[in-house]
């Protein structure tokens, strides 16, 4: 069998899935399949035999083989589901959803006695805490939950599923006992909002909150989460990258590293085709030892190849176009703790997925685009340990499509602990400096006051002077710690009834001394209904105007023009341009100052960046300002940007879209 | 002003305690010291102040463990308290104090002419 197939192709190299890859065992069963039925619209209950020495703990998962597929491949085509039942079961049950894929259909067709393979149990998307959870299911993400429901672990674990219509999970939730104390299960009908989501944003809910289900579902729930203030590190994400079905094509290719599929070099290609029509026409001749000579530095030349992948430091991933791991290097298995063999056919999602499913939207979007793209990543190892990784994705376009990513990941873990303390120590000396600072404040102040007794004109103008530039020094530190706060994440979101228009007012009130010196006119051009109150975060909202309001006056030379405009958009219905697709406050600062010279525009949000002509002006601006604007505008999901012409002025604008923040009780601080 | 009103400032950074005792002094007041939690949890239960300012982050005992056992007198649960608050203790603070009696929140980058009225303007409205 071999021996033919080494005749009629001479380029299949003992690569890919030979002993060259550390395999460790899998453990393997063979069970059948005892149900298999439609539980709701689109979700499929799959209940399997349970091998007698088949162990495992809530939350994990295994693979699915499926003969039928296996077969149609030429290789283990296998995806990882996660076990809905007890951990004292006597069968496996799984909850899987239906769609267009074709292994899905597949999974579908199962008949009652048909025989498929499992391999595992493995890891734990989900890693119950002794604190319990609250798990928020969309259709068959509640599978992985079920397992940690109706396990005997401590801790209080509660179950919010969203189903689509009244009851439509129902046949799927007959099926739970719950297990011990500290178990509860809620259903809701419709999609997640603020208002179904509110136990989770409970300020005295503390557990770590668990998200599975569709991408759509865990995008949603998640954006409201963030929005509501609720820390990233707390959530935990079933992630999905989008789901194909694959290009079977490029899998082949990568299992034999056939021609055209090969990763080797471009030379290697026609060097091999050649030394095969030579072989051909040889064999005939039977004057073979040049050419098998050629042949066998071909051979070698491309192993080498395949070792300098392996063996590279970075950890080197193959994927075929809807994400599935084709190859996987050394590195990688040490980075993730998974061997090839496990990762093969899976997505990313067993060592990632573990980010805010926004993130791997963008770098899905952009990736399909082609692009090479950085990104950091938080993973997971196999034994659940958390590290940070530089990503890079590098599409492989073959005749102008692309059919394939490399993704290098180098982990990173230790330079952004260092680049964490470097934030904290720069938030403890801030807090450790306002204490003096307040203490100049004050006593230069009762000073010029006259407390301590008659002061002469020229101390008057001393003590003006240390005042100013106390304030200054008070200024930088809360620059530096609104800073800290945001590289830190500590920042949350306190969305109350906010007069928007009132809080512009006050930070052009601050400016008004620097306003009447410079003759500046300012002009205030609120929207009728700002006066009412509209729910957004207050302090987060003083900070932008604050900062740009104080860039404008700051910036624009005497008797210049300072605009203000702050807008509330209703969203548009128009998904498409520039439509909104929630409502908005718009703001815009305009001023006719100095500009941002054209060349340093893209680096004027960057921390400690000021352009050059203003540098010369003022020595007193920190360089902090505008990236504080753009981290915060960001904590708020909007937008930023600005138009600027050097000796003509410079116009801010930002829109916060108020979509996913709603009221709550404030604190009337 | 009829008899003099009692403040008593709870401060751990002495140039803070003593700019808030000569001001509020020169003003009229009856000025009581405390340099942390315990000396003012002490001061407060024994002379009832008409006031106190209490600073957060102070050793032994901070702002908010002293107010809670100021809150659970019968004396203390009425009485009325300014937190002194930097502005980067903010957030913990509030988390700290949501559903909690408690008066004002007055932040040290205010000047101390502002802190002096936020007072007055207390203790007129009873």
């Amino acid at each position: 069998m071999t021996g033919k197939k080494r005749i009629t192709n001479p380029y299949r190299v003992p690569a890919l899935g030979s002993p060259l890859f550390s395999i460790t065992r899998e453990p393997r069963h063979r069970v059948h399949v005892l149900a298999n039925e439609k539980v709701a619209p689109k979700l499929l209950r799959v209940e399997l035999e349970r091998p007698r020495d088949f162990t495992f703990h809530a939350g994990q998962y295994l693979w699915l083989v499926l003969p039928e597929r296996s077969k149609a491949f030429g290789m283990i085509d296998r995806r990882a589901y996660s076990i809905a039942s007890g951990s004292k079961a006597k069968s496996l049950e799984f909850i899987i959803r239906q769609t267009y894929s074709d292994y899905l259909k597949a999974v579908a067709r199962l008949q009652t006695g048909q025989a498929v393979e499992i391999i595992g149990p493995f890891g734990s998307s989900f890693i119950p805490s002794r604190s319990g959870a609250l798990m928020i299911a969309g259709g068959s993400g509640i599978s992985p939950f079920f397992s940690i429901l109706r396990s005997s672990l401590p801790g209080t674990f509660s179950l919010f599923a969203f189903e689509a219509r009244r009851r439509s999970l129902a046949k799927v939730l007959n099926g739970v006992k719950l297990g011990t104390k500290g178990r509860s299960l809620t259903t809701v009908v419709g999609r997640p909002t603020a208002a179904r989501l509110a136990a989770a944003t409970d300020k005295r809910e503390q557990r770590p909150i668990f998200i599975s289900g569709p991408q759509g579902f865990v995008t949603a729930v998640s954006d409201i989460l963030l929005a509501r203030g609720v820390s990233r590190d707390r959530m935990r994400f079933e992630a999905f990258f989008p789901a194909s079905d694959g290009d079977h094509d490029i899998e082949r290719i990568f299992s034999s590293l056939d021609e055209s599929g090969s990763v080797v070099t471009k030379s290697l290609i026609p060097t091999q085709k050649r030394v095969f029509r030579n072989l051909s026409r040889l064999v005939q001749k039977r004057k073979l030892a040049a050419t098998l000579d050629e042949l066998n530095t071909a051979l070698r030349l491309s192993e080498m190849f395949i070792r300098i992948s392996e063996q590279a430091s970075n950890h080197v991933v193959v994927t075929n176009h809807a994400g599935h791991v084709l190859y996987a290097n050394q590195s990688a298995e040490r980075m993730t703790g998974y061997s090839f063999k496990e990762m093969r056919g899976q997505s990313p999602r067993l060592w990632g997925g573990l980010m805010p499913p926004t993130n791997y939207r963008d770098l899905w979007e952009r990736k399909t685009g082609g692009q090479i793209i950085t990104h950091q990543l938080m993973n997971r190892r196999k034994n659940g340990q958390l590290y940070t990784a530089l990503g890079r994705v590098t599409p492989i376009i073959m005749r102008g499509r692309v059919v394939a990513y490399i993704s290098t990941e180098e982990d990173i873990s230790h330079l952004t602990a260092v680049d964490k303390a470097k934030t904290e120590f720069v938030s403890l000396a801030s807090h450790q400096l306002r204490a003096p600072l307040t203490a100049i404040s004050w006593y230069t102040e009762m000073l010029l006051a006259g407390h301590a007794g008659k002061v002469s004109p020229r101390q008057k103008q001393y003590l003006e002077e240390i005042h100013h530039g106390n304030r200054r020094m008070i200024e930088l530190v809360d620059a530096l710690l609104n800073v800290s706060r945001l590289d830190l994440g500590t920042f949350t979101l306190e969305a109350m009834p906010t007069n928007v228009a009132e809080i512009s007012g006050m930070a052009v009130k601050e400016m008004r001394k620097t306003i009447n010196e410079k003759h500046l006119r300012v002009g205030e051009h609120y929207a009728k209904h700002l006066s009412k109150k509209i729910t957004i975060d207050p302090r987060l909202t003083r900070i932008i105007l604050q900062n740009l309001i104080s860039n404008a006056v700051k910036y624009t030379p005497p008797r210049g023009r300072v605009d203000i405009t702050i807008a509330f958009k209703k969203k548009s219905r128009a998904q498409h341009g520039n439509g909104l697709s929630a409502d908005s406050l718009i703001i815009t600062v305009a001023d006719t100052g100095y500009g941002i010279p054209k060349q340093q525009q893209k680096d004027i949000f960057t921390k400690l960046f000021r352009a050059d002509n203003v540098r010369e002006k003022d020595t007193e601006g920190t360089g902090l300002g505008l990236y504080i604007v753009k981290s915060v505008v960001e904590r708020f999901r909007g937008r930023v940007w600005f138009e600027s012409q050097e000796n003509a002025g410079t116009a801010f604008h930002v829109i916060i879209p108020l979509q996913a923040t709603y009221p709550k009780k404030g604190l009337g601080l | 002003m009829e008899g003099e009103k009692t403040i008593l400032v709870v401060e751990d950074e002495a140039p803070l305690r003593n700019a808030l005792r000569d001001d509020l002094s020169r003003e009229g007041f009856s000025v009581l010291e405390a340099k942390d939690g315990k000396e003012g949890l002490e001061g407060a239960l024994k002379k009832h102040p008409d006031l106190i300012l209490l600073d957060i982050v102070m050793p032994k005992m901070d702002g908010m463990a002293m107010l809670d056992a100021l809150r659970a007198d019968p004396w203390g649960k009425d009485a009325r308290v300014v937190l002194l608050t930097n502005v980067s203790d903010s957030e913990r603070v509030s988390q700290a104090i949501s559903g909690r009696a408690y008066q004002y929140l007055v932040k040290t980058d205010w000047r101390i002419k502002d802190v002096v009225k936020k007072v007055k303007e207390i203790l007129e409205k009873r």
